[in-house]
């Protein structure tokens, strides 16, 4: 009993933290990175082949402990910056990246000449005009006149023609995000589970895997749910969880706002957790139209 | 002169909507290979038919075609006349990256329209493909004898790629 705590600690201590943040870095990686074959999709989202490999290759890198660096600059190397969402500021991508702010600088500068010619256009009237008083109102309210046009060509032309370059040019990802909000899609839970090498040498066949989603906050119910036999030697396991999984009517992946996912071996075949059941659980996540995840079986349940 | 100064705008406005739209003609797809000019990347693998060992290596010391294929793939069937005449040229050797693909379906594949490699590489899991920034079939890489790729084509080939790439690229 006291090994046995013991081993669930170190495995907690050790492996379990290391290995959420490996697949929190793993699920922003693959989001960061363009799918090559499908316009405007992630890696993340895409169900291509080309992006399957690509992911099962960010995969492998993060096993053997490449940094997110490493593996951004893996991926530009073969496929160039277009791969990536956020593309780094270089010298041929300056202009892409500051003409914005340039056509804003050479506006109000033009703007401000052209207040600036007004005035002094006063007095340039000559004293023949200048001393009929009438006439040189008349000036002055068509310079008036013409100030306001010019504002108003600013607005109409320079201002939406400003946000629009900012807002395509600034960050792919943010227009991604923002495409991704309005679009209410059922999600799915695209899940890889590993299993840890010490417990698969353990595992005889006649266990069960269930692979559940439920709420973060505590509530035990979950909201889909799958089951499968385990087969001894088989390291890893892909699962899609979604709305059609659940168990209680009302109670699907849509309606939770933050999600934990957990697998868990079972050799009593029980549906409640039970002492020396296998586990591994992803850290609570928002679920949008598409979620991959990656959970390492890799701890014991305590007896 | 104020007047005339006003058509600025104007003219920024049409220019950003000229580049806009030529935006549009361009292929979206199409994505430039970082790796020309560079050496082509390492790999281990076993050919097809002779089923031995092949590395990048055994490719290196004169100008070659490497193309990559499968059988699966449609748009290599419409390529694959205009390999076989190069090939009958016998003046480059060429050699297949065999993408992602089935062994045998494969072999039945070469039998039935003809062998234009010299050797095929197997690349089963698709991993030599992504040390070669490739993202669909077809691809055809030319590699000049000291082993830099110097030119890459997505999608089939047609007739003129013999006469307009090759020809002028290893007459360099």
């Amino acid at each position: 009993m006291k090994i046995n705590r013991i081993i669930l600690i170190y495995f907690f201590l050790f492996s379990n933290v290391a290995n959420a943040n490996e697949s929190d870095q793993y699920n922003q990686i693959i989001e960061n990175l363009r799918c090559l074959v499908c316009q405007n999709q992630s890696l993340a989202e895409s169900d291509s082949n080309l992006a399957k490999d690509l992911r099962q290759k960010v995969k492998k890198m993060l096993d053997t402990g490449k940094t997110d660096k490493e593996i951004y600059k893996f991926m530009s190397d073969r496929y160039t910056d277009y791969v990536l969402y956020n593309p780094p500021l270089k010298k041929s991508t300056w202009f892409l990246w500051y003409s914005p702010f340039l056509i804003l600088f050479f506006s109000l500068a033009y703007l401000f000449w052209s207040f600036k010619s007004k005035k002094s256009l006063d007095y340039k009237i000559p004293v023949s005009i200048r001393s009929d008083n009438k006439s040189v109102k008349k000036i002055k309210l068509e310079n008036n006149k013409s100030c306001k046009a010019y504002i108003f060509i600013f607005l109409i032309v320079f201002v939406p023609v400003i946000t629009l370059s900012i807002y395509s040019y600034s960050s792919e990802l943010v227009r991604y995000k923002i495409a991704n909000y309005f679009e209410s899609k059922e999600p799915v839970i695209d899940i890889t589970i590993l299993i840890h090498d010490d417990i698969l040498s353990k595992i005889t066949g006649n266990e069960v895997l269930f692979v559940y989603a439920r709420r973060s906050n505590g509530m035990r119910v979950p909201l889909a749910i799958d089951i499968f036999d385990v087969v001894a030697l088989k390291k890893n396991y892909n699962i899609k969880l979604d709305n059609t999984m659940h168990m209680i009517e009302g109670q699907t992946l849509s309606s939770a706002k933050e999600i934990i996912v957990e697998a868990r071996i079972s050799r009593h075949k029980k549906a409640m957790t039970s002492p020396g059941d296998y586990i591994g659980r992803s850290k609570p996540i928002a679920l949008k139209s598409s979620n991959y995840l990656l959970i390492r079986i890799d701890s014991i349940v305590a007896g | 002169m104020r007047y005339k100064l006003s058509i600025l705008p104007l003219l920024a406005l049409i220019a950003i909507f000229y580049f806009l739209y030529s935006g549009l003609n361009e292929d979206p797809t199409l994505i430039p290979s970082p790796l020309i000019g560079k050496k082509i990347p390492q790999f281990y693998s076993t050919t097809l038919l002779e089923q031995k060992s092949i590395s990048n290596e055994d490719l290196i010391g004169r100008p070659f075609i490497l193309n990559v294929w499968a059988s699966w793939c449609y748009a290599c069937t419409l390529e694959h006349n205009n390999l076989l005449k190069i090939y009958g040229k016998n003046t480059i050797p060429i050699y297949g990256l065999n993408y992602k693909d089935d062994m045998d379906s494969a072999k039945e594949w070469l039998k039935s329209k003809g062998n234009p490699y010299k050797r095929i590489i197997l690349d089963k899991d698709g991993n030599i493909g992504i040390d070669f920034g490739v993202y669909g079939a077809p691809e055809t890489f030319l590699v000049n004898n000291d082993g830099l790729i110097i030119h890459k084509h997505v999608g089939p080939i047609d007739e003129n790629y013999y006469n307009k790439i090759i020809l002028p690229l290893i007459e360099k």
